[in-house]
């Protein structure tokens, strides 16, 4: 189309501008011609006339008289004539004097037009003045004119078929390969890159085909080796090792570099080998071995140069070819002739190129020897091989780190284990001492009235010897009770034991249907008494408030039981902490309270100690948080109890303090 | 003379009553129970004149058996009040403390109630 229309535009301006421009030019000339002719033939009359020489006038006239292009020539004669009032005013009155040919009427102010061309030239003699009147024929001007239409119409048409000619010679050799280009450009554009455009014109136009061939090129290498970076870069394991050969047999094709072998050699300085990935003829991959430095010639070769970061170049005959064969056969890495070779028979003659990258050496094997263009390509791919190599092997030393840590996590959960076991166990001493105290009152007492009984029965017997009725029924009744009591005290140590019991129990347990309040009073006690056993000077008033109407819940008692001992023991240890500072009528006191709430039961526990600071408040219930000097405390106590309370049973354990004033923690359990 | 027994464990009573019924029908012990630190100190104050043996438990809540020891030593001059500590914890800590704030004995659970009997008739 645009080529069509500059061709058009060219012929169009042949065909107007130029005959246009010849036809003022030929009308200007003859225009010229004509007016010189007029002024020759008004010299030639006037010099006649001046001689007075009749003939000569004819002889000027002759001078264009034999003119076949003359109409007519006329000798005008001009008188000047004078107006009658003045002497000022006149007219010039032409009237014609001669003709040539007679014939014709000459009008003296004659014109030009499209028929002839009218000129005039003066002349004045003392004789007689006038002009000469030329006219002239344009019958020629018009032929010429028509002829230099023809002309031009003919150049325009020569003019147009050329530039057509030319112009579909320019679109083929122009937009065929610029459309091919574009129609390539696309599909690259859709992931095809495979594209190339034929450009065998050595013009600007061939030049893009190849920049369009090279650019295709290099991004169908960039393709690869980012496939090359993804597939290896991808790999997670040991399993996934086989992939290598396999890519790099791939990839290889896909940028072009003519090869029938290839491997990959990774190079391990520390154990001296060269870990192997080979490949047969027809690209599957001949396994994973490991190949000592000084298993063959060819290894040291490749370790060397590999060292001095070249590229080994070795050519094999068919007897080297079988003499690395059977190496490798020897030493198991090859099963049969026939799979490495690809062939019943060996080949005659193998190029060997080793192109060195970071871990090792990428090897491509081949008829011909590689050209350096081919060279720089594998080198490209091997150096994409390194990368993803690399981020392959971070990938399995950062496994290990992680592997590392999660053997770290699980000892340091079973360390965490063992912490909940000693904290149970530590509380557990705790109450040891309380134990003692509270077993030991009930065993005495068991003691106690079991000998007073054996007493009581002697006098019994003596009273009712004297026959004293009143002393027996006295002493039967004391009796009576002595058995109830001893019955009351063994009750007692023996609850004390199975608490003890339970307590250092390591599993669950079940919920079962629990008296809060007794469990208060018990461990309330427990507590108390343990602190007195470990330290004498330490003392505390201590207050159960217990709400009788408190429903038995369903809780998991020895669990329940070390939370309260563990809030009364901090109860105690914050309270005996507080007396220590020898504040003035200063009262250690800890009351326990329990409360019914719907459908709930609340245990408060309050003592009048130092209170918790603001900034600890909320570590407070964090593991192996503590405040107690190192040794004193397992900083569990507070974080199990929260956990056994919320999770365990579904409550909640709240605090309450203030600096000064002292703690209230409120233990909320569901019914 | 009177025989103020001190503990919080209230079956202390009835064993007392019971161990020295003899002697308590005949007259020769008098006994008088309190079941904390505080509730003795009212005692003593409830009996200010007459002699007094004090036998007290020193584990108890509240006020403690040594404070009460302490107490009475400083408080009580004339007549000096005999003070007995009873106590289930035998060890050396609690005895030297006894001791040192005055204490006439330091008897240990299980109480030896005929050893007792005889350490309170020699007194009296």
């Amino acid at each position: 189309m645009t080529v069509l229309s500059v061709v058009m535009m060219f012929a169009l301006f042949i065909l107007f501008y130029f005959p246009a421009r010849q036809e003022r030019l030929l009308l200007e000339n003859y225009n010229n011609e004509i007016e010189n002719f007029a002024k020759t033939v008004a010299l030639g009359v006037k010099i006649a006339i001046t001689e007075q020489n009749f003939e000569g006038v004819e002889t000027a006239i002759d001078f264009v008289r034999e003119d076949d292009r003359l109409q007519f020539v006329s000798l005008i004669q001009s008188d000047t004539i004078w107006a009658e009032a003045n002497d000022i005013d006149y007219t010039i009155g032409k009237t014609v004097f001669k003709t040539f040919p007679d014939s014709v009427e000459v009008d003296t102010e004659g014109h030009s037009d499209d028929n002839h061309i009218v000129k005039s030239a003066a002349f004045s003699t003392p004789m007689m003045s006038g002009e000469i009147l030329l006219s002239f024929s344009t019958e020629e001007i018009v032929e010429s004119k028509r002829q230099i239409r023809m002309a031009s119409l003919s150049a325009t048409l020569v003019v147009f078929v050329i530039g057509l000619l030319i112009g579909f010679w320019l679109a083929g050799n122009i937009s065929k390969p610029v459309l091919a280009l574009r129609d390539a450009a696309h599909k690259v554009g859709e992931g095809d890159l495979t594209q190339s455009v034929s450009s065998n014109s050595k013009d600007e136009v061939g030049e893009l085909g190849l920049a369009f061939n090279k650019m295709v090129k290099d991004l169908s290498v960039k393709a690869s080796l980012e496939r090359v970076r993804s597939v290896i870069a991808g790999m997670r394991g040991k399993e996934d090792l086989p992939q290598i050969t396999p890519v790099i047999w791939q990839e290889l094709i896909s940028v072009g570099v003519p090869f029938n072998r290839c491997g990959v050699f990774i190079i391990d300085e520390k154990e001296a080998v060269i870990e192997s990935y080979l490949s047969t003829p027809d690209g599957q991959s001949l396994g994973i071995f490991n190949l000592p430095f000084g298993a063959h010639e060819i290894a040291g070769k490749l370790v060397d140069n590999w060292q001095a970061g070249k590229i080994y170049y070795e050519h094999w005959n068919k007897k080297e070819f079988l003499e690395w064969m059977h190496t490798m056969m020897d030493l198991g890495h090859i099963e049969s002739s026939r799979t490495y070779q690809g062939d019943i028979k060996p080949p005659e003659s193998l190029n060997l190129h080793f192109v060195p990258f970071d871990q090792g050496m990428l090897y491509v094997g081949n008829d011909e020897q590689l050209a350096d263009d081919e060279l720089g390509l594998v080198k490209a791919l091997a150096d994409a091989f390194a990368i993803a190599y690399a981020r392959y092997e971070d990938f399995k030393s950062l496994e290990k780190a992680k592997n590392k840590t999660e053997i770290a996590l699980e000892e340091l959960k079973s360390t965490q284990t063992q912490l909940i076991q000693s904290e149970k166990m530590a509380s557990l001493g705790e109450l040891t001492a309380g134990i003692a105290h509270e077993i030991q009152n009930p065993l005495n007492f068991v003691n106690n009235f079991a000998e007073v009984s054996v007493d009581l029965i002697e006098e019994l017997n003596e009273e009712m010897e004297n026959n004293n009725t009143e002393d027996v029924e006295a002493i039967k009744e004391d009796l009576k009770q002595n058995l109830i009591k001893i019955n009351h005290h063994g009750h007692r140590a023996s609850s004390i034991v199975k608490g003890m019991l339970e307590h250092s129990r390591t599993d669950a347990g079940a919920k079962v249907l629990t008296d809060i309040n007794a469990l208060a009073d018990e461990y309330l006690r427990l507590a108390y008494h343990g602190l007195r056993a470990k330290d004498k000077s330490f003392n505390a008033d201590f207050t159960v408030n217990t709400d009788d109407s408190l429903p038995k819940i369903n809780v998991l008692s020895q669990d329940l039981g070390r939370v309260m001992l563990n809030l009364i023991n901090n109860a105690f240890y914050a309270v005996a902490k507080r007396a220590k500072e020898g504040i003035e009528g200063y009262k250690p006191n800890v009351v326990v309270t329990t409360k019914k709430l719907d459908k709930a039961v609340e245990i408060r526990l309050k003592d009048n100690g130092g209170g918790i600071p603001e900034k600890l408040l909320e570590k407070i219930f964090q593991p192996f948080f503590t405040t107690k000097p190192t040794g004193e405390g397992t900083g569990l106590g507070l974080s199990l109890s929260y956990d056994i309370i919320t999770k365990g049973h579904g409550g909640d354990l709240k605090v309450d303090t203030e600096e000064g004033v002292g703690t209230e923690f409120i233990i909320v359990l569901p019914e | 003379m009177k025989i103020l027994v001190v503990d919080d464990e209230l079956d202390i009573q009835p064993l007392f009553q019971q161990r020295y019924r003899k002697e308590i029908r005949r007259g020769e012990m008098d006994f008088v129970f309190a079941h904390s630190g505080e509730e003795a100190i009212e005692c003593l104050e409830k009996y200010e004149h007459e002699a007094v043996i004090i036998l007290s438990d020193i584990n108890m809540p509240g006020m403690s058996g040594l404070e009460l020891l302490e107490t009475i030593k400083l408080k009580y001059h004339k007549p000096p009040p005999v003070v007995m500590m009873i106590t289930a914890y035998g060890d050396a800590d609690n005895y030297n403390k006894a001791m040192e704030l005055g204490a006439d004995d330091f008897i240990t659970k299980p109480v030896d109630f005929i050893a007792l009997k005889e350490k309170i008739i020699t007194i009296s």
